[in-house]
């Protein structure tokens, strides 16, 4: 197994734990919030709409702008 | 010496009140509330790692956001009343746009993404394009009332998965960028995020789709917890400390 394969592999798990947890949520008895929610929570403030913008305008600048 | 007994000399009779409020002690609680502010830090780290991967336009950005949120955060800790919104999400009248509208926005989204991504990556007319939406949205983000979020289900302990996901995502993406041969120089052995987005955004119908999914989330980012004028009011201190 080559390191590429790993560090692909390490994103494919990543990635299903986020599956994983968003499916968990959705079930009434689950104590997990679902990703909205946190999401929701995080921007219930305008200090937390105001950082998740400002991250949401660097990821567009790092993937485009100079 | 003689400073200091005269110093003495005055601390009992004064008040701990009187000292707490002196500018240089609220300096030093407002840099202490911003640096342990969790977002605080992750911006500023972002802002370092960008900078130190040679690009300092991008890490001076992230630690003028981290000022601005650490200072907003800050007045709002300090904020006696203000305009704070009862409204449930989903319940509001706000910026949610009547379905013409949306399917309008919509259309213009698709066109500006299809322009756009017929650019290539990294030139002046591509920085516009971003710069332009980004700062509409933050100005939006900055000036627009605040929806109240209706209490989710669980209690605060359970985002716990997700925040150990972020940084378990965060750790294994730092693992990539210091396994590179220098942190200017992408690998195929420990691709970053980035490094992996490059291939996809090499040709015209990827930079556009990515574009658009930029676009589309900070589009839900802004119209999931900004009301209209409309859908605000006024409350008191009291009720804004229940809302807390």
């Amino acid at each position: 197994m080559t390191w590429h394969e790993i560090t692909i592999g390490g994103y494919a798990v990543l990635l299903l734990a986020a599956i994983g947890l968003q499916l968990n949520a959705r079930d009434p008895r689950s104590r997990i919030p679902s990703l909205r929610e946190v999401l929701s929570r995080f921007l219930a403030s305008r200090s937390g709409r105001i950082a998740a913008l400002a991250a949401w305008a660097w990821l567009g600048m790092h993937f485009f702008a100079l | 010496m003689k400073g200091t007994s005269r110093w003495v000399k005055a601390w009992p009779a004064t008040p701990l009140g009187r000292v707490r409020d002196q500018p240089s002690a609220r300096l030093l609680r407002h840099v202490a509330a911003i640096t342990g502010d969790a977002r605080v830090s992750v911006l500023l780290l972002a802002g370092f790692f960008d900078g130190i991967s040679d690009n300092w336009v991008h890490g001076i950005v992230l630690w003028g956001a981290a000022a601005a949120v650490g200072t907003e955060a800050n007045s709002e800790r300090h904020a006696a009343g203000g305009i704070v919104s009862t409204t449930p999400v989903g319940q509001a009248d706000a910026v949610s746009p009547p379905s013409w509208r949306a399917a309008v926005i919509a259309g213009l989204a698709v066109t500006y993404a299809i322009v756009v991504g017929s650019w290539h990556r990294y030139t002046w007319p591509t920085t516009a394009a971003i710069l332009l939406p980004a700062l509409l949205l933050l100005v939006i983000a900055w000036r627009a009332p605040v929806i109240h979020q209706s209490k989710p289900r669980s209690s605060s302990g359970s985002t716990r998965p997700w925040v150990a996901l972020g940084i378990a995502a965060g750790l294994w993406e730092l693992l990539a960028l210091v396994g590179q041969p220098s942190l200017t120089e992408g690998s195929y052995d420990h691709p970053t995020f980035s490094f992996l987005m490059d291939s996809v955004l090499a040709n015209h119908l990827g930079r556009s789709l990515t574009f658009l999914a930029w676009l589309s989330l900070g589009w839900f980012l802004i119209t999931t917890t900004t009301a209209s004028p409309r859908a605000t009011h006024e409350t008191a201190p009291e009720a804004r400390r229940d809302l807390a």
